[in-house]
């Protein structure tokens, strides 16, 4: 085992796991496997991967490429991809794609060509050229949407890209592995690898070790291509540089290395590709206990606009989790077959730094008994045969949108404050509607579709069911719904 | 809306009934579209969100005595019986004398004409509009239908007067049908038209 790279705190770990993978969620937005592998679980042969599983949809997350040096020798100044995290003050980074030397600078600077496509923010780096077969590379829009994308002609030197479109920031690389779904990788030689790839609005990052006999004996790129389509469903996916340039770092705290470079140290290299992320905060308590408590929590107390709390799996055992001082967040999520309540008399603020406030159910039933303040208008995506229950009050004075999304359930059952403007959105699922929503008849109910159960008499400013969705008024006789107007589609159901 | 009443401000009349009376149906259809009822559906029909024009009726709350204000311009929409045409929840003798009162009246403004006796909303108001009464007469007796949230003491009485407004336009007419029994009115439903137009 070549296990030389001596800062990697995760080696130690890695050389002795067998057949493990371990998932975790260290930003908002980012999903983190590290799999280690023994021979005839996914090759023939030992294999330690890393994969970062990254929503594009995420607005909190962003994408950094090297810059061009501008009018020095080159087209990039060489840098490690943990000193282009450090520098860039991005979260995650991997290495890019293969080089050539272009010179000196007079202070020790070391410029690279790359070989094949680059454009940094739009900003023009290196033309496609790398010569290879199947050359692409996969850019993104300045809203984070993926494309891959080759060369109209392999043997030309331009940023022409097919499909056509502008490049906003476009990595290079040396093979489409998976192009539309389709297998399309051809090398057979065995290495450490980078690629990165997508599915939907998910973007993955890969690096597995090689070199490493009896740790990690590397990959083809035919594997690579068949296990992430496999795996993780990916419908395209290219190949970066690999053998000792293969790096990925990720700074939940000081930039660190995550995987095992061939070459026994870090390799400075010509290009990077980094993504900005914010830090997600984790309750690692298997018990009850109270939100402010420091020592509960990865990376400290999420008590800031923006900030990310995540109540996965650390209980074993239903656990209630109360506010005795008000907290602020920007994203709250569940993942637990284990019920969470966060509970207490103080106040949950809900506040974005950028885009919109999310409430995530991935997995399980929870309740969240603690007033909430709606700053920002809000998601609550409720994944399939997840349950979240809204128990205490809602005060959304300022007259925000709340949305259901996903296709499970959300119950509203605590006192509502809504005011003018505010709007209740059901895009998909299920609400059940327990409580009057507009006492002062300043929300809108808008059904875009799903379903939505009012089981308490309704006051509201408007009623839109729309598309086909369906609105169900329980039976009792004393569930009057009031509103201002009533919009219905052709499709919808008033029933 | 199962067995619960609508209450629409600023609504359009002829939209909402028009959405009430698509998804109406009398058995169990799970295909209708609109505003539905499973209560209905699953009763065979005998209930219907019976809407009027507030515009036209000039209730100020709903249900009345709730407390509940409604709009002048409300479309207001009561879970009831078919036939029950002074909307207090079930069907009795009381619900023929709209019919009695109105008898004859054609081209009966939609948003008024549940009171006026139109139980088959065409818009006129014939002895056909028995029929639905008769089927009906009995139901809800002792056990109305009504919303939970307050019981409805007033109603009938608001309601009432705005249906003497309209029987002192047909005086002579009402008070000859007022006499009328229900075992009358069955014998009588098929000679009424030749009856009614003599006596009035």
């Amino acid at each position: 085992m070549k296990h030389r790279f001596a800062t990697l705190t995760c080696l130690a770990a890695a050389a002795t796991a067998q057949a493990k993978t371990t998932v975790t969620h260290p930003f908002r937005g980012v999903v983190r496997y590290e799999r280690n592998e023994p021979a005839g679980a996914v090759v023939p042969r030992p294999v330690a991967m890393n994969i970062l599983e990254i929503d594009l949809a995420d607005p909190t997350i962003g994408l950094v490429l090297t810059p061009s040096n501008g009018a020095d020798p080159g087209e990039v100044t060489r840098q490690t991809t943990r000193d282009f995290v450090t520098s860039q003050g991005a979260q995650l980074g991997i290495n890019g794609n293969l080089y050539s030397s272009a010179g000196t600078g007079p202070n020790g600077e070391i410029y690279r060509d790359v070989n094949g496509i680059e454009v940094a923010a739009g900003q023009q780096v290196s033309p496609w050229g790398g010569g290879f077969a199947r050359e692409g590379g996969i850019n993104f829009s300045a809203s984070n949407l993926a494309t891959m994308v080759q060369p109209t002609n392999t043997s030309v030197s331009n940023y022409v890209t097919s499909p056509s479109l502008s490049p906003y920031n476009l990595m290079g690389g040396r093979e489409r592995l998976i192009t539309g779904g389709a297998i399309t990788a051809i090398s057979t030689a065995l290495n450490p690898y980078t690629a990165m790839g997508y599915k939907g609005n998910s973007l993955y990052l890969f690096v597995v070790d090689g070199r490493q006999p009896g740790y990690s004996e590397g990959m083809t790129l035919v594997e690579i291509a068949n296990f992430m389509q496999s795996a993780y469903g990916l419908t395209d996916l290219v190949s970066l540089d690999g053998g000792g340039s293969t790096t990925m770092v990720m700074a939940d705290s000081t930039p660190r290395v995550l995987n095992s470079p061939s070459d026994g140290s870090e390799r400075v290299v010509a290009n990077n590709f980094g993504v900005f992320a914010a830090l997600m905060h984790e309750w690692t308590t298997n018990g009850s206990g109270t939100w402010s408590v420091t020592g509960s929590w990865t990376g400290g107390v999420p008590n800031a606009p923006g900030a990310a709390a995540r109540f996965g799996s650390a209980i074993a055992l239903p656990r209630t989790i109360s506010l005795t001082s008000s907290a602020t967040a920007g994203l709250v999520e569940f993942d637990n077959a284990n019920t969470y309540t966060i509970g207490g008399t103080s106040t949950l603020t809900l506040d974005a730094t950028v885009g919109v406030a999310s409430v995530r159910t991935l997995s399980g039933t929870h309740v969240m008994s603690a007033p909430l303040e709606i700053v920002d208008t809000t998601e609550f995506d409720v994944f399939s045969g997840a349950t979240l229950s809204l128990t205490g009050s809602i005060n959304n004075s300022t007259g925000r949108t709340i949305k259901k999304l996903g296709a499970g359930v959300m119950v509203l059952s605590g006192p509502q404050n809504h005011g003018t403007g505010a709007q209740v959105n059901v895009n998909a699922g299920t609400l059940q509607i327990m409580t009057d929503l507009g006492s002062s008849a300043l929300v809108a109910l808008k059904l875009n579709a799903g379903m939505t159960d009012i089981r308490s008499p309704q006051h509201l400013h408007d009623v839109n069911i729309l598309g086909s969705s369906i609105a169900t008024v329980q039976a009792g006789g004393g569930n009057i719904l009031r509103a201002r107007t009533l919009t219905m589609a052709a499709g919808a159901e008033l029933i | 809306m199962n067995d619960n009443d609508l209450v629409v401000n600023t609504g359009s009349f002829p939209t909402i009934q028009g959405l009430v009376l698509v998804g109406y149906s009398a058995g169990i259809d799970s295909t209708k579209k609109g505003i539905t009822s499973t209560t209905s559906q699953g009763s065979g029909g005998v209930t219907i969100l019976a809407l009027f024009d507030n515009a036209l009726a000039g209730m100020a709350q709903w249900p009345p005595g709730s407390g509940q204000s409604v709009s002048a311009t409300a479309i207001v929409g009561k879970y009831t019986y078919i036939g029950d045409t002074n909307m207090d929840g079930q069907v009795s003798a009381q619900d023929y004398t709209a019919v009695d009162a109105n008898i004859g009246s054609n081209n009966i403004n939609p948003g008024i004409a549940w009171f006026y006796g139109d139980t088959n909303f065409d818009g006129n108001v014939t002895a056909q509009d028995y029929t639905a009464i008769d089927a009906a007469l009995g139901l809800g007796a002792g056990n109305p239908l009504a919303a939970t949230v307050v019981p409805e003491p007033g109603m009938i009485g608001v309601l009432g007067l705005g249906m003497l407004l309209i029987r002192r336009r047909r005086e002579g007419k009402a008070h000859a049908m007022q006499r009328t029994t229900k075992k009358d009115r069955d014998c009588g439903d098929r000679g009424m038209g030749a009856g009614d137009g003599a006596g009035g």
